[in-house]
């Protein structure tokens, strides 16, 4: 995500009717985007169906003419709706009966080699005490997080997905960090 | 008490640690599913009128305030024609009330009819 200006190319194509610019910037988003529900909301099955809807809002907000470049980077505007649509994920979970979070896949994303099979254990067990640790967090806190450690925003871009301010997203992550290192502190 | 914007080793430890939680990967077919969703439930209509935004892009409106320009511009079109083609329709009564005798029955009758001030 070093330069946004070919996703707002991007946008302009859909305006003007071209459907398949739209699949491009799905290929290029769907990965984080999906990742990043799964993050904040725990839930490993119902991840990729929020993510898709996120595709969908973004489409109909596009295609509506209700988004132009002007407004920041076109991710910034992604992962806002991709965190009002985890919230209303959570909202509609809590009205049914919660399911525990899972650990999904775990290890790192950038692993080149699959672990074996007691490596897999290992990091499965890990891998559920770490979602364990970021699903006690508040929601501001965990969204931070998510977006400073695993989509690694910089401060301004998570203070603009959270609509708030630098300091406030500093005083979140400070917050965070500290009670994940308390969490986690036979990991470290 | 450290300073909240300062990454030191502790939270690189962390980072380290955190990095093991792997994301979930999207499933095979994403892009269909995101489709078929799309072709169940349509764009609004308001998509309709998205060909028409560029204009406001090119006037360097927002796409919200170039639909208020846009508006604003149809009622005060509205308005305008209005005025111009309305005509002050001349009353009958009140051409004939002068020349009669506001003294007679019919001349007052005429005069009060038309709203002649007595």
């Amino acid at each position: 995500m070093k330069t946004d200006s070919p996703d707002w190319d991007r946008v302009r194509r859909i305006q003007g009717g071209e459907d398949r610019a739209f699949d491009d910037l799905m290929e290029r988003y769907k990965r984080p985007v999906t990742s990043f529900v799964f993050r904040l909301t725990g839930d490993d099955m119902g991840a990729e169906d929020v993510a898709q809807d996120v595709f969908v809002r973004a489409y109909r907000a596009i295609a509506g003419g209700r988004v132009r470049q002007g407004r920041g980077e076109f991710s910034t505007w992604l992962f806002q709706i991709a965190r009002n649509a985890a919230l209303d994920h959570l909202r509609s979970r809590r009205r049914r009966p919660t399911e525990p979070l899972s650990a999904g896949e775990n290890g790192d994303d950038r692993a080149a080699v699959a672990p074996t099979a007691p490596e897999a254990m290992v990091a499965g067990e890990t891998g559920a005490r770490i979602a364990a640790a970021v699903a006690a967090l508040p929601e501001d806190q965990r969204a931070a997080v998510v977006l400073a450690e695993y989509e690694g925003l910089p401060y301004a871009a998570i203070a603009a997905v959270m609509k708030t301010s630098i300091k406030s997203v500093e005083l979140r992550l400070y917050r965070a960090r500290k009670f994940l290192r308390r969490r986690l502190r036979d990991l470290l | 008490m450290k300073k909240m914007n300062g990454f030191d080793e502790e939270d690189r430890q962390l980072s380290a640690v955190l990095r093991q939680w792997r994301g979930r990967a999207p499933g095979l077919g994403f892009e269909d599913a995101v489709w078929r969703r799309l072709a169940v439930h349509p764009a609004p209509a308001s998509a309709r009128w998205a060909g028409w935004l560029p204009l406001g892009s090119w006037l360097g409106l927002e796409p919200a305030h170039a639909a208020a320009m846009a508006a604003m511009v149809g009622i005060l079109t509205g308005l305008g024609t209005d005025a111009l083609m309305a005509q002050p329709r001349a009353d009958p009564l009140a051409s004939v009330a002068p020349a009669l005798n506001g003294q007679t029955l019919a001349g007052a009758y005429l005069a009060m009819a038309s709203g002649v001030a007595r």
